[in-house]
């Protein structure tokens, strides 16, 4: 999932104002709470059917890295 | 009711009786090494002499009332408790020379209104305090009196001056007692104390107060720290301590071999030997914490019951014999069963 | 607990804001406020205004957030980012809750107000706004109730005069849960949170937070529901005991004292949805208030600060300018309901 599809769902689904989500933004910068990390995990959940739990979405030190994250799992494993 | 020797028993039949210990040191550690970079002494010496190895050190943004605060509020959850009827800080180090630390102490802790007041018998202030508990609770004044002894001794000690300054260090120690019967465990036994203001100035701070303002201007700064005749101190101590002990023992109708723990003031290890030795119990019925803590003057025995209850060298049942001994020169001393159930909040 | 940062303490987005952290004492409890406002070092880009406000951004007092019980001083960011710009937001961990020390059973929501008091006292706010949610409406009440003259504007959400039967059932079978979970009589959660009595025990408590039969209606309904589960199964023992400590709290006499409010502007409101404290508890708590107002957000129920965070701010914000609340998208319009005669100021 690229950094834009993200910050697609973070904005539209999470209810978080779009300027402070940039690719080096920290979550608590981009004001990512868990609530958010939880709505982000759900759409995931729906658009693949793989599950990634927030608490491992939230060990990614910046958004890019969420992206990254939720990349990894959304993807079919090898 | 003053006994012939300036002790008492409490008149109405109710005792103070200890039901909460908290006590709090600063973080950071001083060793002997880290004192001999300024001061020509040695960490063999120190040890040797006076029995410490390292010491802790408040930070400067840190005060006595602080510290105060932080043992306080654990010796109240130590005891279940919400209120008190009384706050004494037995000090040497207050916040300020007016007003008393006290006060802000109850403010802080979130006691308002209560009475608050310090008590200035230097190192032996915290057992001086117990024995107004003591008298308060008797009196029916107080049912329940917290008493903390606080002390920074790092801002008192020149730290060029190598008599003082290995010797002291910084902490607060805080109980709670509370109104019940003398037969109950916990409950203070009668008081012996005394004072010799012929020796005012055998651990004085010359400047600063009220006596010689006159010459306070052209004062060293030396003189606004506390100068101690360190030989003489020793021998007033042991001799002292060990009558006041005794004495203490024998008005709790205790024989000293009954004793199975002797509390001391934390001054220096070689002067609580010799008390031991002066009464004759065993040196391994004699708590110390000196070695990691220094003497924290008014701090120490609250200090040193906390951390000695917590290593499990006081047990419920111990008659335990407090004794202390300071600048005044002052010294008291009284009794305690050691109850069952208290938990000190270190 | 939070119920809005997994990895413990998330602050809000770092740089534009500046928080502070306040150690506090009441009864010798320790308890932390956390103060938020803007960094006056950064820029801080001004806030949305509200649909409608074309006057310059009123100045109002601070905002004291009181929370609910599985709730701590960094449960609202959301909130946090939206009315920061406009004024300090004070949170807090009362004793009994997040950092803060437990608090014994039996003290109630007269000792939480007096602590939040304090607090205020201590930060030399004599006047503030007051936000109480669910278990810090009890708290807020008692506030404005005591000293009408110290609060400018009540705001209570989710709150109820009385937890109602099948709740107060609910409450007690969870902290009888809670308590049996720490004592070793039941099993906790499995890492994967299945199949066991935690488990369930966890979901009946969600039921009683979100309105299951309106899930469809509520959008972020599923998200809040999954947040709190994961909340509950990840609760350590001591957290556990605390809670339960805290619904029994809930369960004890009528949260909102007799007597009423007079002479401070009040707004009551609650998801529609709301099953915990239903839109009736919340009018009958509003008819008690002199000239309170009364609306319903809509799409939400008792976790409606989740649900619609962006609302729930918004009608917040608008109240504490002193906006009108007629006429918005997201809620009822808002009723004034009448005084019970008792009330009714004379």
């Amino acid at each position: 999932m690229t950094f834009e599809q993200v910050k697609e769902i973070l904005t539209t689904k999470g209810g978080l104002p779009a300027a402070p989500i940039a690719p080096d933004a920290s979550l608590a910068s981009a004001n990512i709470d868990s609530m958010a990390l939880v709505v982000l995990s759900m759409q995931v959940e729906e658009g693949t059917g793989v599950e990634v739990s927030e608490d491992v979405l939230a060990q990614a030190a910046t958004v890019a890295e969420l992206a990254e994250l939720v990349g990894r799992y959304a993807e079919p494993r090898a | 009711m003053n006994g012939r020797d300036g002790g008492f028993r409490g008149a109405t039949g109710t005792a103070a009786v200890l039901t909460g210990l908290g006590a709090w040191l600063p973080p950071r550690r001083v060793t002997n090494d880290d004192l001999c970079a300024r001061l020509d002494t040695s960490d063999e010496w120190i040890r040797e002499r006076i029995g410490i190895a390292e010491r802790r050190l408040a930070a400067p943004d840190v005060s006595t009332g602080d510290m105060a605060v932080e043992a306080a509020a654990r010796a109240m959850a130590s005891a279940g408790v919400d209120a008190v009827d009384a706050l004494l800080v037995a000090t040497s180090s207050p916040d300020h020379p007016c007003p008393a630390t006290a006060p802000w102490v109850a403010h802080r802790l979130g006691l308002p209104q209560v009475a608050a007041f310090d008590i200035a018998a230097g190192c032996s202030g915290f057992v001086h305090a117990c024995a107004v508990a003591a008298g308060l609770i008797a009196s029916g004044a107080a049912r329940r009196v917290l008493v903390v002894g606080a002390e920074t001794m790092s801002a008192m000690v020149d730290p060029d001056d190598r008599a003082t300054a290995p010797i002291f260090g910084d902490g607060a120690g805080a109980a709670v007692f509370e109104a019940d019967s003398p037969h109950a465990e916990g409950a203070l036994g009668p008081v012996v104390w005394g004072s010799d203001g012929s020796l005012a100035d055998a651990i004085v701070v010359p400047a600063g107060g009220a006596r010689g303002r006159h010459e306070r201007a052209g004062a060293p700064q030396g003189d606004f720290f506390v100068h101690m005749r360190g030989n003489e101190v020793f021998r007033h101590a042991v001799r002292r301590m060990t009558h006041a002990a005794r004495e203490a023992a024998a008005r709790a109708g205790w024989r000293i071999d009954e004793v199975d723990r002797l509390i001391a003031h934390q001054a220096n290890l070689r002067i609580n030997l010799a008390v031991a030795d002066a009464l004759g119990i065993p040196a391994d019925q004699v708590p110390s914490n000196i070695r990691d803590v220094g003497n924290t003057a008014a701090a120490s025995v609250p200090l040193l019951l906390a951390d000695a209850c917590d290593k499990g060298e006081l047990k419920p049942g111990h008659k335990v014999l407090l004794v202390s001994f300071g600048s005044g020169l002052a010294w008291a001393a009284t009794t305690l069963v050691w109850p069952a159930g208290l938990a000190p909040r270190l | 607990m939070t119920l809005s940062s997994t990895a413990g303490p998330v602050p809000v987005a770092a740089g534009l804001w500046h928080e502070q952290h306040v150690p506090l004492y009441w009864r010798g409890l320790r308890y932390t406020a956390r103060v938020v406002r803007p960094d006056p070092s950064q820029h801080v880009p001004p806030a949305p205004s509200p649909p409608g406000d074309t006057g310059t951004p009123a100045v109002t007092e601070p905002l004291l957030l009181l929370g609910g019980a599985l709730q701590d001083m960094y449960s609202w960011p959301r909130l946090e980012r939206r009315i920061a710009p406009w004024t300090p937001i004070v949170l807090v961990d009362l004793p009994g809750t997040g950092t803060a020390d437990d608090l014994a059973p039996d003290q109630g929501f007269d000792f939480l107000a007096d602590a939040a008091l304090h607090l205020l006292d201590h930060l030399a706010l004599p006047r503030v706004n007051v936000l109480g949610t669910s278990y810090g409406a009890p708290i807020a009440y008692r506030i404005a109730q005591r000293h009408p003259d110290r609060v400018a504007r009540l705001l209570l959400a989710g709150t109820t005069r009385r937890v109602p039967a099948p709740v107060r059932a609910l409450l007690r079978e969870v902290a009888d849960h809670l308590e049996a979970v720490v004592r070793g009589e039941e099993p906790p959660a499995q890492d994967d949170g299945t199949g066991t009595a935690r488990r369930e025990n966890a979901e009946r408590l969600v039921d009683l937070l979100i309105n299951k039969g309106a899930r469809e209606r509520v959008e972020q309904s599923d998200a809040a529901r999954r947040l709190l589960c994961r909340q509950f199964l990840r609760t350590a023992p001591t957290e556990a005991l605390r809670n339960a400590a805290c619904h029994r709290r809930l369960l004890g006499a009528d949260l909102i004292p007799d007597g009423g409010i007079r002479g401070v502007p009040a707004l009551v409101f609650t998801g529609e949805h709301d099953i915990t404290t239903t839109p009736d508890d919340n009018r009958s708590v509003a008819a008690t208030i002199e000239g309170a107002a009364f609306v319903l957000l809509r799409h939400a129920d008792h976790m409606a600060h989740l649900e619609r965070d962006g609302e729930y701010a918004e009608l917040v914000l608008r109240f504490l300018r002193d906006l009108p609340l007629d006429g918005l998208p997201f809620c009822t319009s808002p009723e004034y309901l009448p005084q019970p005669s008792a009330h009714r100021a004379g």
